[in-house]
């Protein structure tokens, strides 16, 4: 015969099992897929009324949902694969409630791939915005972020080959002119940069164009104010000094006509004070492949005319990038933060760092190995 | 006690009185009608009595006088009732009014000798026995032979004479527990009853109705032997024999069953099973109370340390070369009659996912087989389950494309996840069942039937997605990729309770569930051994031999776990390659042109 006390003892566990997984109140209310719509892109535009802002909502149709998976259950629905749906309100909150109402489904922020926001967003809107996306937890954090002067319909609308817009900025943050330079930033990076002193948000621009969306230039932070959008040429020196450079292509006519291609470079910024003075250093180094050249077949004092005349290019185009950064007193590339690691006491003597940053003394280097193809002979 | 003989044997005085005595016979007379009167008068009191019952009980009543009178018959003041008196007569009443009165129970009385002619009898089973072996071997030869008895009638040396000389058989032992002569004579035994011995003479004239040997049915394989047990415990120690010629090979024997008296071997190897395992299993199996064993199975209840839990602990195949190979490893093998599964203890979950065919093919092989098996569990155990807790509880950890496809499957449809794969699996369990009941033609058309017009329907009905058939036709394969069929059931009843957390708890259920199933695994031991054995406790030998097989020559010792007496299992394959003497002369004459 089984002890009593021992079947107690069973109930009890069970009981107090039971009653864990009854507090478990985060799965209870979870809802199941097919009461949900999927919410696939967000654009953050400034609303009419001073003070709103007006969120869209990237959604799929039952008709695109069942067209994209090859299903024939729904019973051959038709219809534009997305829709975008718009609430205006004071917060994400109220915009998000407007949108909800005009829909039969919880709007469901757990796989947005894309935000967009609007240069046009004062910086207390985009303060109050970064802020709530960042404590709502059902939004993934990892989608990419964009700036964008164009409408919210106009940018997607321009993906000719998605048949979910949203879903081109899913993985890679690239495109057909911007493959260059890295430059996709997530959600999760720009809210650091936000609020990390010492370091400014830096967010690519997408612009609509007829070949697709265009992500070749930049748009520049001071804090939450946007401040101003480089030109390719400026977008692709700040790459460089990003270390943000992929594929990109150094000629030398006067060298032989050697071609050299970048294949990934790195930049190392550091800030220190150097007997009583603030110093900073930016270090490029850069590994590129010898394409091509003239004489077919290259010497080792031919590779290193080039990589000595690659590195002061490099270093060129990376310093022309920190006097503009310098000028329009945007810290870009985080020097400040660099000092906060390095000497966090230094730093915080530095209340307002942008005031400091303009007059900073930086020391460009550059470097780069050049890898040999082989003899082409 | 009232005695048919005794009255006999006492009415004669009295009639030769009676004819004495006119008088005393008239008042004896009147006393016998007196009698008669008044039963007459009984008899017609009472009514409505159906004639052929009382005719029934009658009849039975004149049986068991008779077993009376035979038992009678056979009392001795020194002998008790179960032993044989030498007394043919006495032999055949009580044959007679017992088990004879069975159609299938021959009873043959004969007189032994040409001259000497000493009543003898004989009982066999019909159809147990081979006829011939009586016929020629025994009966014809026991009237025949006629050349002790000419020297005497001491019946003792006649039963040697009979015993040594006479029966041609080659198994012949003697008896004289009538319990145990009955018990024989069931077992298919021949018993000869010689006049005026106290022993009877019990010869091994058994020939059972077997089935041929088959090719396996539940456990198939591919390049190793195509052979399975039957039902005889005979036949199956000579496969184990046939596969074992070490003399070592022990099979020791015990009687289960009070009624069917079944016999049930433990076999074992000595000087290499741990002698403590054979006792223990053999202790387990002595404890046995039961009316009758029909099969093997009803005792893994003694054998299993934990008789509630879901997974198997006594491992069951109808394949020789496995308990063959599971012997050598120091196990211990179950057999018992009538049962053509072979029990084999101990056993770790490990076990049942191996084959001999792992060791019918190179390591690569047999370990990607093993791997595949393993996947194959997870994917039919947790499919659904993941299916449920990514669709309706934590669709945000599924990549944004699939969850595409996932909501677009299921546009339109009326049912849950949940009640999706419910009804799926019904629908495969119902179709299992159905194939298994029916014969081996129609269940292979219901299961093609049934898969190709459910499945297509369904989906064509909306009411599953085309993404369930796919998960339910892996969860349904997976979930038999265990070599060992009944290793599929626990984890069939689990499905049910990993979708049951899967819905309520999402990924965390999951999680939770496996944890719990990982718990009793992990507490489970057979006989001693933990059941997670080598990874729970954990032993780097064993391991060898588990998730991936390791080549031969890495697995040369024996599972750590049973503990044998003789751990090594074979010697380092070390081959010194040794060139052909006369094929390199040849080649270095070629070379040298």
């Amino acid at each position: 015969m089984a002890n009593p006390h021992s079947w107690r003892r069973v109930v009890a566990w069970a009981l107090l099992l039971a009653l864990s997984l009854g507090a478990l109140t985060g799965c209870w209310d979870d809802k199941s897929l097919d009461t949900r719509t999927l919410v696939l892109a967000m654009g953050f535009y400034p609303a009419r009324q001073p003070g709103e802002v007006a969120v869209y909502f990237a959604v799929p149709t039952p008709a695109g949902l069942t067209s994209d998976s090859g299903s024939s259950s729904s019973g051959g629905a038709s219809g534009p694969p997305l829709i975008i749906l718009q609430g205006v309100g004071h917060s994400i909150g109220q915009a998000f409630s407007a949108a909800q109402a005009s829909t039969n489904r919880d709007l469901y922020l757990g796989h947005t791939v894309f935000l967009l926001f609007s240069t046009k967003l004062s910086p207390f809107m985009l303060r109050r915005l970064v802020n709530a996306l960042d404590r709502i937890g059902t939004l993934d954090k990892t989608p990419f972020v964009a700036a964008t002067s164009a409408p919210f319909a106009a940018v997607l609308g321009t993906i000719p080959q998605e048949h979910f817009p949203p879903l081109y900025y899913e993985e890679l943050f690239s495109c057909t002119t911007c493959q260059q330079l890295m430059l996709g930033v997530r959600f999760w990076q720009m809210s650091d940069r936000l609020w990390t002193p010492g370091v400014d948000l830096v967010l690519p621009v997408l612009k609509p164009t007829r070949q697709g969306p265009a992500v070749d230039e930049v748009a520049l932070y001071r804090n939450t104010r946007y401040v101003a959008t480089l030109t390719p040429k400026e977008t692709t020196a700040y790459g460089i000094a990003a270390g943000r450079s992929r594929k990109t292509s150094l000629f030398f006519p006067r060298l032989w006509d050697a071609n050299l291609d970048f294949v990934a470079d790195k930049a190392r910024v550091s800030t220190e004070v150097v007997h009583g003075r603030l110093q900073a250093t930016l270090a490029i180094h850069a590994t590129a492949t010898l394409e091509s050249i003239a004489t077919a077949t290259e010497t080792a004092g031919q590779v290193a005319r080039i990589s000595r005349r690659a590195a002061r290019l490099l270093a060129d185009e990376a310093a022309a990038f920190v006097r503009l950064s310098q000028r329009d007193d945007v810290d870009a590339l985080g020097f400040g933060r660099a000092l906060a690691w390095a000497q966090p006491q230094v730093f915080a003597r530095y209340r307002h760092w942008h005031r400091v940053y303009p007059h900073l003394t930086v020391a460009v280097r550059a470097s780069i190995t050049v890898n040999r193809l082989g003899d082409l002979r | 006690m009232w005695s048919p003989r005794a009255r006999h044997q006492g009415a004669e005085p009295q009639a030769s009185a009676v004819r004495d005595s006119d008088a005393e016979m008239t008042s004896q007379a009147h006393r016998l009608a007196h009698s008669l009167n008044d039963t007459q008068a009984v008899l017609g009191a009472i009514s409505g009595v159906d004639a052929a019952l009382l005719k029934q009980l009658i009849s039975q009543a004149g049986a068991l006088d008779q077993e009376l009178e035979a038992l009678t018959r056979t009392l001795h003041p020194t002998a008790s009732l179960d032993e044989f008196p030498g007394d043919i007569d006495a032999v055949y009443d009580r044959l007679k009014s017992g088990v004879g009165q069975s159609p299938d129970i021959i009873i043959r009385r004969f007189l032994m000798g040409e001259k000497a002619k000493i009543p003898a009898l004989l009982t066999f089973v019909d159809g147990l026995t081979d006829t011939e072996m009586i016929d020629q071997d025994t009966i014809m030869l026991a009237q025949q032979y006629d050349q002790a008895f000419t020297q005497g009638h001491d019946p003792q040396t006649i039963h040697q004479v009979v015993h040594d000389s006479v029966i041609a058989s080659g198994h012949v032992t003697t008896e004289t527990s009538w319990s145990k002569l009955m018990i024989k004579l069931m077992g298919g035994n021949t018993i000869l009853f010689l006049s005026g011995t106290s022993t009877a003479l019990v010869i091994d004239t058994v020939k059972y109705r077997a089935r041929s040997l088959t090719t396996p049915t539940t456990e198939r394989s591919v390049l190793g032997p195509q052979e399975a047990f039957n039902e005889v415990v005979l036949t199956q120690m000579n496969l184990l024999r046939m596969r074992m010629k070490t003399p070592n090979l022990r099979f020791d024997s015990l009687t289960i069953g009070d009624m069917s008296q079944t016999t049930v071997i433990v076999a074992h190897v000595e000087g290499l099973t741990n002698p403590e395992l054979v006792a223990a299993v053999k202790r387990k199996l002595s404890v046995a109370k039961m009316a009758s064993l029909n099969v093997g199975q009803e005792l893994t209840p003694l054998l299993a340390s934990r008789t509630h839990s879901l997974f198997p602990q006594v491992r069951r195949t109808e394949r020789p070369d496995v308990v063959a190979r599971e012997l050598t490893m120091g196990k211990v093998a179950i057999l018992v009659d009538n049962t053509p599964f072979v029990m084999v203890v101990p056993n770790t979950l490990a076990d049942f996912y191996q084959t001999l065919e792992d060791y019918t093919m190179s390591f690569w092989g047999a370990s990607l087989e093993r791997l595949i098996r393993f996947l194959g569990l997870f994917l039919g155990l947790l499919l659904p389950p993941l299916y449920i807790a990514l669709t309706s509880v934590n669709p945000e950890l599924l990549p944004t494309k699939l969850v595409i496809t996932i909501a677009g499957s299921r546009v339109g449809l009326p049912l849950p996840p949940v009640m999706e794969v419910l009804t799926m699996w019904a629908i495969i369990e119902i179709l299992r069942e159905a194939s298994l009941r029916l014969p081996k033609e129609l269940s292979n058309t219901l299961g093609t039937v049934g898969a190709i017009v459910v499945g297509t329907a369904i989906v064509k009905a909306g009411i599953v997605s085309p993404l369930m058939i796919v998960i339910i036709t892996l969860t349904a394969l997976g979930l038999f990729t265990s070599p060992n069929y009944e290793m599929a059931t626990p984890w069939r009843v689990l499905f049910w309770f990993l979708i049951a957390l899967s819905y309520l708890f999402g990924l965390f259920g999951i999680i939770l569930g496996l944890l719990a199933i990982l718990s009793h695994l992990a507490s489970l031991e057979n006989f001693g051994v933990p059941y997670l054995s080598p990874f729970g406790p954990y032993r780097w030998r064993d391991l060898k031999d588990t998730l991936v097989r390791f080549p031969e020559s890495a697995l040369t010792k024996r599972p750590a776990y049973l503990e044998p007496l003789e751990v090594r299992k074979s010697a380092h394959w070390h081959v010194d390659p040794m060139p052909h003497p006369q094929l390199e002369q040849a080649q270095r004459e070629q070379r040298n042109g």
